[in-house]
């Protein structure tokens, strides 16, 4: 039974736990050719950017705050909607033939789909290219800075909808049927029955996969904006992991960026803490409680 | 126009040490990378190579030798393989696709075979060689031969705070192998020039073997088969005429659209107001780009022309396939340095009538022609360093570098670039023209290691080649180089921040040309520059000017 799991731990410590210790840069004023040991302390002047309010770093904020609003609201819901649709379906093959359709983008990288959205959306793309030869003018999607969230929020959709929708189509198919028949024979409607048994059944994994999105809120697609960030400027698309990316990374400031990764971790640990002592209020078991006795 | 003889831009790394910078990031050590130390370098002795007579000779200011055809018989110039068996690890980069690995890799084989070494590289996309570097540094398991990065992959310079201080540790001072006459023994490395050793010159030593390159830096590529067929005058006299040139070539409807990208114009339209490349020292006062009213003028046009329709839409994606677009006819001009010229022929799907040629740019107001930038790079592309070892192991790797450096016309230099006859290339019109297994393996990144000084050479094309040399000499002569470049100077505050100062003024620039922010952001970009450090690099430099009495 150890031997079974032992991978999987010499995993876990290697590459989460083991560079945990890393976030030292954070208190750095690090310097990779002097090395971790060899860089200079700096104390707190890294969380500067953080409570002096760096102009940069408050637009990166906001933006990732829109964007995870967007996402929670609309990537979140969509997959119960479209679990729900696909559930009503009567033909078995027609259901395994539109699910398979629609989780397939999930295996396509982000720079494919970026790659297919821009080629398709582009300025020079069929659509453009179409509606300009028929003089209608163009649609400014790709490169237009004041869609870009919507963009960004559209492309998570047709990538990872179809596969979030699988949790909810499992949670669905546990549903008791009897629950159906003996409603109907209580002359409940489909309406009635959505609400009085489709949601409820549902809650708990709803709950669950909401309390363990919030842990990760605040990432909202480092890729993915990354790759299109160029074509929008900065000014819309710079989020907290571009933000750590660019002034990190890029600029060499390694210390500033590390210190806003650790606080941005500390967020997630209190959401996740604080969205699953929401759900025990509501009297659902989350992702976690204590051992009922 | 030209720099010093004595001083390098290392050299003057004293002026940033007496600033205080340097002593205050490193870690307490001696700093070796001084004035002092870096001005008494013995560098190597230049002895030019007399391999092969070019067909059309360079100059002594900056022109490269051109050939129209590959030298036939190649010179045979080693007799016996440079190594001695065992292992050589290289950390090099690629500008191409990563190459098959060398179990499928017949070039890679055939290059252990004439190298007599077993030749491990670690070939790195140069997108990612800044990080991947840092991870090489960070985990310390050195291979024998390392590239550092320069770049990001924006291109804007690396910041190289602290290389000095992880050479002198981590590398070898290659001075007694190389310096004065014992380079001698290295024949094709004391081919190179001496201003590309100049730039590999760190503490008091010669760090590291160069990549040299020519002075001749970015131009624009114009594609005269369509603009021809056009009817359209390809030589414009003045940026109006400039501009009426664009809007008659460019037809959206037909997919296709004058400029490739909007950072071109702003490229160009500089050099027609008589923009500063990078940096102006005049009058006793140093000026970045991003100050003059040139660049606030250049970007102001460019925007309007984008805002026109003359460029193309999708430019300002990452990793735009501009070279597609262009290949494709989508785009007819496009900037790119002389070294992209067998490329465009190779990948163009025009056929037969592909035909291109370097434009000359017009002063803004008609009168003649523009003055063109110099490379901002100097004239290196990059050096190679050498983990610290033996003296014996060294001298092996200094000759491994020797064969590597053959010159143009050797039979090594053949076979290094293209590969071998009929497996690689084919002998079309006295050059080697690469079929795909040839552009695949040979991308090895063993270039980047060392090279012998650059030629203009377009395989299978001689005409293509006299353009490329006779725009050279056209320009060369009244160039415009980088003063901070030409005058070898160096501030560690500029190596760090470049990056970052680089990056407000590409977003700022792109962010005016797309119409996010009005032209008056321009102000506010040059506030954030010096704010975030421009001042102080204008400090460190201005001194240095001042100091060296450069005019």
């Amino acid at each position: 039974m150890i031997f079974a799991i032992l991978p999987g731990l010499l995993l876990l410590l290697t590459f989460h736990y083991l560079p945990l210790l890393g976030n030292v840069i954070a208190f750095k004023d690090f310097q990779p050719y002097l090395g971790l040991v060899d860089s200079p302390w700096s104390g707190l002047t890294n969380f500067r950017v953080l409570v002096e309010g760096d102009p940069y770093f408050l637009n990166a904020l906001q933006n990732t705050v829109v964007i995870m609003l967007l996402q929670i609201l609309v990537v979140f819901t969509v997959p119960i909607a479209l679990a729900l649709l696909l559930d009503s379906l009567i033909s078995e093959r027609l259901k395994r033939v539109v699910q398979t359709v629609l989780y397939l983008p999930h295996f396509l990288s982000w720079v494919i789909v970026i790659a297919i959205f821009n080629e398709l959306l582009g300025g020079s793309g069929p659509l453009n290219s179409f509606l300009r030869r028929h003089d209608l003018g163009t649609i400014d999607i790709v490169g237009n800075a004041a869609v870009f969230k919507e963009l960004v929020t559209g492309q998570v959709l047709w990538k990872e909808a179809g596969w979030a929708m699988i949790l909810f189509l499992a949670a669905l198919s546990r549903i008791d049927p009897h629950l159906y028949e003996a409603s109907s024979v209580d002359g409940a409607g489909k309406a009635r029955q959505l609400w009085h048994i489709t949601l409820p059944g549902l809650r708990s994994v709803i709950v669950l996969l909401l309390i363990l999105r919030l842990g990760d809120a605040l990432t909202v697609g480092f890729e993915q904006i990354l790759l299109q960030q160029q074509a929008v400027g900065l000014g819309t698309s710079e989020v907290l992991d571009t933000y750590v990316y660019n002034n990190g990374v890029v600029a060499g400031d390694w210390g500033v960026g590390a210190a806003i990764g650790l606080v941005k971790g500390l967020i997630g640990v209190v959401l996740v803490l604080g969205a699953n002592k929401v759900a025990h209020l509501f009297g659902e078991p989350g992702l976690y409680q204590k051992d009922p006795r | 126009m030209n720099p010093p003889p004595t001083v390098t831009r290392r050299t003057l790394l004293a002026g940033a040490a007496a600033a205080g910078l340097l002593t205050a990031c490193g870690s307490g050590d001696a700093n070796k990378n001084t004035a002092e130390a870096n001005q008494g370098v013995n560098l190597p002795k230049y002895t030019p190579s007399t391999v092969v007579k070019p067909d059309l000779p360079g100059t002594p200011e900056g022109v490269l030798d051109a050939f129209l055809t590959y030298p036939e018989p190649p010179v045979k110039q080693f007799t016996a393989a440079p190594g001695k068996g065992g292992t050589v690890s290289a950390f090099v980069l690629t500008g191409s696709p990563v190459p098959p690995p060398k179990g499928n890799n017949p070039f890679w084989q055939e290059l252990d075979r004439r190298l007599g070494v077993d030749l491990q590289l670690t070939i790195t996309p140069s997108g990612e060689m800044a990080t991947k570097f840092s991870t090489l540094i960070a985990g310390d398991d050195l291979p024998d031969l390392i590239v550092p990065a320069l770049f990001l992959p924006n291109g804007v310079p690396a910041g190289i705070g602290n290389l000095p201080q992880w050479m002198a540790t981590k590398c070898t001072d290659l001075t007694k192998f190389v310096g004065g006459d014992s380079v001698k023994e290295y024949p094709n490395l004391a081919a190179i020039p001496t201003a590309a050793w100049r730039q590999c010159v760190y503490n008091g030593g010669v760090y590291g073997v160069p990549v040299p390159r020519g002075v001749a830096g970015t131009l624009v590529f114009r594609r005269d088969d369509v603009i021809g067929g056009l009817g359209v005058d390809p030589d414009p006299k003045s940026f109006t005429e400039f501009r009426e040139m664009c809007r008659k070539v460019t037809d959206a409807k037909a997919n296709r659209w004058a400029c490739v990208n909007a950072g071109m114009l702003v490229f160009i339209i500089q050099q027609m107001l008589g923009g500063a490349n990078d940096w102006r020292w005049a009058d006793g006062k140093l000026v970045h780009q991003v100050e003059t009213e040139e660049f606030k003028k250049a970007v102001s046009d460019a925007a309007a022309m984008f805002k026109e329709g003359l460029v193309h839409p999708d430019s300002f994606a990452s990793n735009a396939p501009v070279k597609r677009w262009f290949g494709a006819g989508e785009a007819l001009l496009i900037a790119d340095r002389y070294t992209a010229w067998p490329q465009f022929y190779n990948e163009n799907i025009a056929g037969a009538a592909f035909a291109i040629s370097p434009m000359r740019i017009p002063t803004y107001d008609g009168g003649g022609l523009a003055k063109v930038w110099q490379s901002n790079a100097g004239s290196t592309n990059n050096f190679t360093v050498f983990k610290k070892a033996d003296d014996g192991r060294i001298r092996d790797l200094l000759k491994l570098c020797d064969y590597l450096a053959a010159p143009f016309g050797t039979e090594e230099y053949l076979f290094r670039r293209y590969g071998q006859p009929g497996t690689h290339y084919t002998m079309q019109n006295g050059g080697p023209v690469p079929n795909q297994a040839g552009v695949a393996q040979t991308a090895l990144g063993i270039r980047y290691i060392v090279d012998a000084p650059d030629v203009i050479y377009i395989p299978g094309r001689p005409e293509a080649t006299k353009l490329s040399y006779d725009y050279q000499k056209a320009i060369v002569p009244d160039s415009v180089p980088n003063p901070v470049v030409a005058g070898g100077l160096f501030s560690d505050e500029w190596s760090r921040k470049q990056p970052v100062l680089g990056g407000i003024v590409s977003n700022g620039q792109n962010d005016i040309i797309a119409g996010r922010q009005p032209l008056s952001y321009v102000d506010e970009m040059r506030a954030q520059w010096k704010a975030q450090g421009g001042e102080q690099v204008r400090k460190d430099f201005t001194a240095q000017f001042e100091k060296l009495g450069i005019k």
